[in-house]
């Protein structure tokens, strides 16, 4: 039994192109689409929200995707459009940055002033500054979800990170 | 930010360095002029304290990410009639590798594995068996993956292997898909009333339809109701095994040893069903069974369930493609 459960796990491995279940797709990807979520919305319990939403959608249109080692990038666009529309909707609604929630502990407040100054960095960088962080900071697996070189991500990542100190340090002056 | 001018070239090396993607060449470079260059020296410890406070910053995040993940999960696993689209299936690729003709085997899959259907319910006591019992019963229609091996005891060679994706609907009758190398290589139909079974042999483009008799068809219906197979499960003794994570999801076990299992097919038989412990339905059920004189050992792994699809009608119509030839028997 031990022997074949151990090669049925494997298979069951979304990263090895087998079988998804909803629960293993949110597990294996969550950290990835909340870093790009971050990386396009203008506070982090926005990015919360829009990631459950990616998760929603991914799951109840996961018949239509036909090659599972393109999992991560599906899923990556699929949260793009949903950050578009976040967009959209608070631009109709007249709502820019200042609806959001205050922050009320020490960390919200850390999250939220990180969170504001990777909005400031330029739009090539976002992502992968977020991904680099959030998903295990491992440069093949952002070229691979962004459809760019490992050169091109290491050098995104470099200069995002010098931006970004430059923003945070403009933030403290 | 007053760096010198001259080592502006140098920032980008410092930041790759405080990354971790610095090649090593590089980076001991950079360390020994780091030694004796003040205004680089202070960017990296900048830049360095910055990466800690960063990172431990993404950290939060990924807590709270993770919270939010858990609560998305089991919103997935409880969420089911209630669903605003219901669940599609969602079949990938499957690999099954068969060491003999498949054609022969994968008809002898079809009703081990409708036999297997048997125990997907549970016996059952205690604080989750009961309700597990009730919500196999309100089933309609869900999929399932197998895993099937029949193993030669004396030099541990695997005779036969297979993997299939079973389709059930109480409405529109059993579909199960047999499998080698991403390939379907054995359709067969059963349908919800009437005696005739077709297989359908894509590889070879081939089918056949095989007359039971009403009280077979029946005996597989039977077997298939959810209600049916807790009662046949519910006969055996059974010992607790506890929980633990089974195929990402934290699940209770129970197992039962008994020869009669499964039908007596097998001389001796080991069964174990795992089950959800959020959603309280199964999530994998394991047999190993011995036959042939202790020489051939069967082992069946039932996994991926998805419970209350939605099966469409055409899943279970027999698609038998015009340049098919229709086998004798």
């Amino acid at each position: 039994l031990g022997e074949a459960g151990q090669r049925n796990k494997r298979r069951l491995d979304p990263e090895a192109g087998e079988t998804l279940t909803p629960q293993a797709l949110v597990r294996k990807y969550a950290s990835a689409v909340l870093g790009l979520c971050i990386a396009h919305t203008k506070n982090f319990h926005d990015s919360e929200d829009i990631m459950q939403e990616v998760f929603i959608q991914a799951i109840s249109k996961l018949d239509t995707l036909k090659d599972a080692g393109r999992v991560r990038a599906w899923l990556l666009q699929i949260a793009r459009r949903k950050c578009i529309d976040y967009h959209r909707k608070r631009s109709l609604a007249g709502q820019i940055s200042e609806d959001k929630p205050a922050p009320i502990s020490e960390d919200d407040k850390q999250i939220e002033r990180l969170h504001e100054a990777i909005s400031k960095l330029p739009d090539g960088y976002r992502e992968p500054i977020t991904l680099y962080y959030l998903n295990g900071r491992n440069c093949p697996s952002i070229a691979k979800a962004l459809g760019i070189s490992e050169e091109a991500v290491r050098s995104r990542l470099v200069r995002a990170r010098l931006r970004l100190h430059e923003i945070l340090s403009e933030d403290i002056s | 930010m007053n760096h010198q001018n001259n080592c502006t070239n140098r920032h980008e090396a410092i930041a790759a360095y405080v990354l971790g993607l610095l090649e090593q060449k590089d980076a001991a470079e950079l360390k020994k002029h780091l030694e004796t260059c003040r205004n680089c020296q202070s960017l990296y410890q900048t830049l360095l304290n910055e990466e800690q406070e960063i990172r431990s910053t993404f950290q939060m995040v990924a807590d709270k990410g993770e919270a939010v993940q858990e609560s998305l999960i089991k919103k997935f696993e409880q969420q089911k009639p209630l669903e605003e689209e219901p669940k599609r299936i969602f079949l990938l690729k499957f690999r099954t590798i068969l060491k003999s003709p498949l054609t022969k085997f994968a008809a002898a899959v079809i009703f081990i594995s409708i036999i297997i259907l048997h125990q997907l319910g549970g016996s059952m006591e205690g604080v989750a068996w009961a309700k597990v019992v009730e919500n196999v019963e309100r089933i309609e229609s869900f999929i399932f993956q197998h895993q099937i091996s029949l193993t030669n005891v004396a030099d541990g060679i695997v005779i036969q292997e297979s993997e299939t994706t079973t389709y059930v609907s109480s409405v529109f009758g059993l579909r199960q898909d047999a499998y080698i190398n991403d390939q379907v290589v054995g359709i067969s139909y059963i349908p919800p009333a009437g005696t005739i079974v077709t297989q359908v042999m894509p590889v070879e483009k081939k089918y056949r339809k095989v007359s039971t008799s009403e009280e077979y068809m029946k005996q597989i219906h039977n077997q298939v109701d959810p209600k049916g197979m807790i009662r046949e499960f519910m006969s055996f003794k059974y010992t607790e095994l506890g929980r633990k994570i089974v195929d990402g999801v934290e699940a209770e076990g129970i197992e039962v040893n008994d020869p009669r299992f499964l039908n007596s097919v097998f001389e001796s038989a080991v069964g174990r069903l795992w089950v959800d412990v959020v959603t309280e339905l199964p999530v994998r059920t394991e047999i190993k069974g011995i036959s042939r004189g202790g020489s051939i050992e069967t082992k069946i792994v039932a996994y991926d369930f998805n419970w209350d699809v939605q099966l469409e009608p055409g899943i279970f119509e027999p698609n038998v493609p015009d340049d098919y030839t229709l086998l004798e028997k």
